[in-house]
């Protein structure tokens, strides 16, 4: 009869179930952002609370997950990535490295081996790696968009930046991420002999001095 | 292949090249998708280069799956961290409707288990008693004191030298709820306190009636309010919260919406400190 719970209570309760059932997405994401563990954790609850306060700004029965991401990436934006100094953006040269040349060289590369992708044999660890070495930039768009699953939209909301922004960013995040990880594999001995016996020389050269 | 006639292979290599990625992103609409098949199912390169392309991107989003999605162990929350989310809510001082209501001691649900409030315990449908106070309310008639000629403190004692039963207004715990005045009321014949409060935007009503007889109170559909059991109606456009305690039954009567004037109610119910 006695409903003992108050009704800050319950709107408490209806908060908490929505943000539970995304911390492990944020905590994931907020790993790859801030690089360690105390730092995601930190940034994560600060996150969750913040949102809780605006709680009463957030449309009911719209994109909850992508609210939630917005408070996440702000947060990191305005505490974290002041104190950790990274280039933002990649310019010149390596910008010039990470478009369409390599794409095809890659893609090529692959091709041979239809029946495996050289990519399939690396571990999480050198995965972790080839996330984190990414400019922050990138590495929020790679995360939003092929690990978090965000639209071009979503993430452009997310980020307060033009779409034109989100798949620019996107394209060459995705190429740098790739050739990291094509490295990884290369430098693993993952990479399959050519049909001529040849293996990659640059990556033979890498195996040989390790 | 013979190409749909009304399908303009409007795209060419460089433009299918540059928005492959959006392709594969599933971001393409209808006709963008059919002018990408067009293209494609024409052009041998740019159908190799795309399939490479989509073999690549599913497996590094496989990979960051593996590495950070759920199960993995950088893809799950650490339970200390779930815990310390949990602890942080409760310690949270602020509510969502913080605009409109004032913080309420956060001990005092538990401090009111044994408290003295009230159940509306009837099963009569009997929706006389929104609809009377509904009507009184909106008929605005003067008032027997204002804010301007009797202190806030003093309403109580205005109140108890007018009628014979212990009615006391509830305290709204909240900035902007202020007492316009009152009147002697009459509900169902029966005497009736009315109050009236100015909101920060509008105005409500309460009227506190005696009835030991439990003739009121059965209408409207039955809303948990924090620690209460209230009952709530439609009447005449206003929404009306309906309450019991002991002998006296409560009616606010407002045109707040229900969600706002529940806050309303739940602060006016939270047991006093």
């Amino acid at each position: 009869m006695f409903d003992l719970r108050r009704q800050s209570d319950r709107t408490r309760t209806e908060f908490e179930e929505l943000a539970q059932g995304q911390l492990d997405a944020l905590y994931a994401s907020a790993m790859r952002l801030t690089r360690n563990a105390r730092d995601a954790e930190d940034l994560v609850q600060d996150a969750v609370l913040r949102a809780y306060r605006f709680f009463d700004k957030f449309e009911r029965g719209t994109n909850f997950r992508a609210w939630l991401f917005k408070i996440l990436t702000n947060t990191f934006i305005n505490r974290y990535r002041r104190s950790v100094k990274e280039r933002t953006l990649v310019e010149g040269p390596e910008r010039e490295a990470v478009t369409d040349q390599f794409v095809s060289r890659a893609a090529s590369e692959h091709a041979a081996d239809p029946e495996r992708h050289l990519l399939d044999r690396l571990v999480s660890d050198e995965v972790v790696r080839a996330v984190d070495a990414l400019p922050i930039d990138f590495r929020l768009v790679v995360i939003l968009a092929d690990l978090q699953d965000f639209s071009y939209k979503e993430i452009a909301d997310i980020l307060d930046i033009p779409v034109g922004t989100v798949m620019s960013r996107l394209f060459r995040g995705r190429r740098l991420l790739e050739k990291s990880l094509f490295s990884y594999a290369a430098e693993a001995g993952y990479l399959p002999e050519r049909g001529d016996g040849s293996i990659d020389l640059e990556a033979f050269r890498r195996r040989r001095t390790k | 292949m013979p190409l749909d006639p009304d399908t303009r292979p409007a795209m060419d290599c460089a433009e299918l090249t540059r928005s492959a990625e959006a392709l594969l992103d599933g971001e393409f609409d209808e006709r963008e998708r059919a002018e990408a098949a067009a293209h494609l199912a024409t052009c041998e390169g740019c159908r190799r280069s795309v399939e490479a392309l989509a073999r690549t991107r599913e497996v590094v989003r496989r990979k960051l799956r593996e590495a950070l999605g759920p199960g993995a162990s950088l893809g799950t929350a650490p339970a200390a961290l779930r815990a310390g989310v949990s602890a942080a809510l409760r310690r949270e001082h602020v509510p969502w409707y913080r605009r409109v209501l004032a913080p309420l001691p956060v001990a005092a649900a538990v401090a009111c288990a044994a408290g003295a409030l009230l159940v509306v315990a009837t099963t009569r449908d009997d929706d006389a008693l929104p609809q009377a106070v509904a009507a009184s309310h909106s008929r605005s008639l003067p008032l027997d004191f204002t804010a301007a000629s009797v202190a806030p403190e003093a309403v109580t004692r205005w109140i108890r030298d007018r009628v014979d039963f212990n009615a006391r207004p509830p305290e709204f715990r909240q900035a902007g709820v202020r007492i316009l005045g009152g009147r002697i009321s009459n509900i169902q014949d029966r005497t009736a306190v009315y109050i009236r409060y100015e909101l920060p935007h509008g105005q409500m009503g309460l009227f506190m009636v005696e009835d030991p007889d439990r003739r009121f109170g059965g209408g409207g559909r039955e809303m948990h309010v924090g620690p209460a059991t209230v009952r709530v109606a439609n009447a005449r456009g206003y929404n009306v919260v309906v309450w019991r305690k002991h002998t006296i039954v409560y009616s606010l009567v407002s045109d707040l919406d229900e969600q706002d004037l529940e806050h309303l109610v739940e602060s006016a119910l939270a047991p006093q400190r």
